[in-house]
């Protein structure tokens, strides 16, 4: 009989409990393993008492859960709320595509009022080269490490929730985003060199200039 | 709906209607297996839905980092079982079994003084009784679950998922080292509480547990 340390007594027994073969397990261990494993796999767990919740219901939730939390937008009730505050009952009459054509409208007069200055338009949406799509971009920097922290202040000061990390030595920032970014916010991701994405998250990872 | 990777990936370029549509999809496809996953361990339905439907939306404000190799459903089983471990150590600070010698505490000796009792009288013909085995069993695994919520869980996912160190660091989101840490504590914490259990199936490891 092999002795063996503690801690590599508890290995063997965690190895026997998960279904792995072990070669020169005490016999004890082996026997204490073998009968918890057994039991475990006999006497599944069971739900508590009670129902599951209504599938449609919690599905409900789940979606005003995933808007309070911003990966969705509002919900369209909630964004035409406004004309009710305004302008009362009677708003709630007007057609839905109103705002659409009013906007247009709105959009056109500024544009011929101002002479059409679209070159001078302080969003660019190239800012940062795309490297799967809005949600996933790649900027270059001579010193990745510093691009990474001023990023993530730039960020965070901004008010977004950012976080650091390092993959097979790249580095980058994993964001997330309220849906939808307000103006602000968009513009904050423009000057950071970022396009802003229309979903909820954001990786920019930074590789080094050639 | 597709909920493959590739569709999850658009979904999180495009946002919006494609994610709405993808959640409910979801949930009414593989929902209920993850809230009974939760309920389970929790105890209490109305605390799994919070958990499943925490995880989900955690997941969706990742979802740039998920890897198109992957399976969303694994990555999202894998995010709600990281709440779920949050949500139970939340739920149950945990005593110390042993003293500074490893000697069980008082506290702990008693309770296993009283599932010892609680195990009854154990004849021949009551042992070889699987339900009350299986009874027995139940009431040392959920007492010990009470005591160690997030032990009892993990230890229950080792064995029907076969995870190895690694698994266990990633769930645990701690070094290999704190991995094995803990996979040492699984057992010392566990034995106390299947002493009865073990007295009626293996006399001879229950000696063993007991120690």
């Amino acid at each position: 009989m092999t002795d063996h340390a503690p801690e590599d007594d508890d290995q063997h027994w965690f190895d026997l409990m998960a279904g792995r073969a072990v070669a020169d397990a005490h016999g004890r261990t082996r026997g204490d393993a073998a009968w918890l494993r057994a039991a475990l796999l006999a006497y599944r767990a069971v739900p508590p008492a009670g129902q599951m919740p209504d599938p449609q219901a919690r599905a409900a939730r789940l979606v005003a859960r995933a808007r309070g939390a911003g990966v969705l937008p509002p919900a369209p009730a909630a964004r035409a709320g406004w004309r009710q505050r305004l302008f009362g009952q009677r708003a709630a009459r007007w057609p839905a595509r109103w705002p659409t054509w009013s906007g247009a409208a709105l959009a056109l007069m500024l544009a011929v009022g101002l002479g059409w200055r679209g070159g001078d338009a302080p969003l660019d949406d190239t800012a940062a080269p795309l490297e799967r799509g809005p949600a996933e971009q790649r900027l270059t920097d001579a010193d990745p490490a510093a691009r990474q922290q001023a990023l993530l202040q730039g960020l965070r000061a901004a008010g977004f929730e950012a976080l650091p990390f390092e993959r097979l030595g790249r580095r980058g920032v994993e964001v997330v985003l309220p849906v939808p970014l307000t103006p602000p916010q968009r513009q904050a991701l423009h000057r950071l060199g970022l396009r802003p994405p229309e979903g909820p998250g954001l990786v920019v990872e930074i590789v080094p200039a050639p | 709906m597709d909920l493959g990777a590739q569709a999850f990936a658009r979904a999180c370029r495009e946002g919006g209607a494609l994610i709405e549509r993808w959640l409910r999809v979801f949930d009414r496809t593989h929902g209920a297996a993850l809230y009974r996953e939760a309920a389970a361990a929790l105890r209490d339905w109305h605390a799994a839905e919070d958990v499943v439907q925490d995880a989900l939306v955690k997941a969706w404000q990742r979802c740039a980092t998920f890897r198109s190799e992957a399976e969303p459903l694994a990555w999202v089983r894998q995010i709600m079982r990281h709440t779920l471990l949050d949500a139970l150590r939340a739920r149950a600070p945990e005593q110390p079994l042993h003293d500074e010698a490893g000697k069980l505490t008082p506290d702990a000796r008693a309770a296993v003084q009283r599932l010892s009792l609680g195990a009854g009288p154990a004849g021949p013909e009551a042992r070889l009784r699987e339900h009350q085995v299986e009874a027995v069993f139940r009431r040392c695994f959920d007492a010990f679950a009470a005591a160690h919520p997030a032990h009892a869980t993990v230890l229950r996912w080792v064995v029907e998922e076969g995870l190895d160190n690694a698994a266990v660091a990633a769930l645990l989101d701690r070094t290999p080292g704190a991995a094995r840490e803990f996979i040492s504590q699984c057992r010392k914490k566990a034995r106390p509480f299947f002493a009865a259990w073990y007295a009626l199936v293996s006399p001879a490891d229950a000696t063993e547990a007991s120690r």
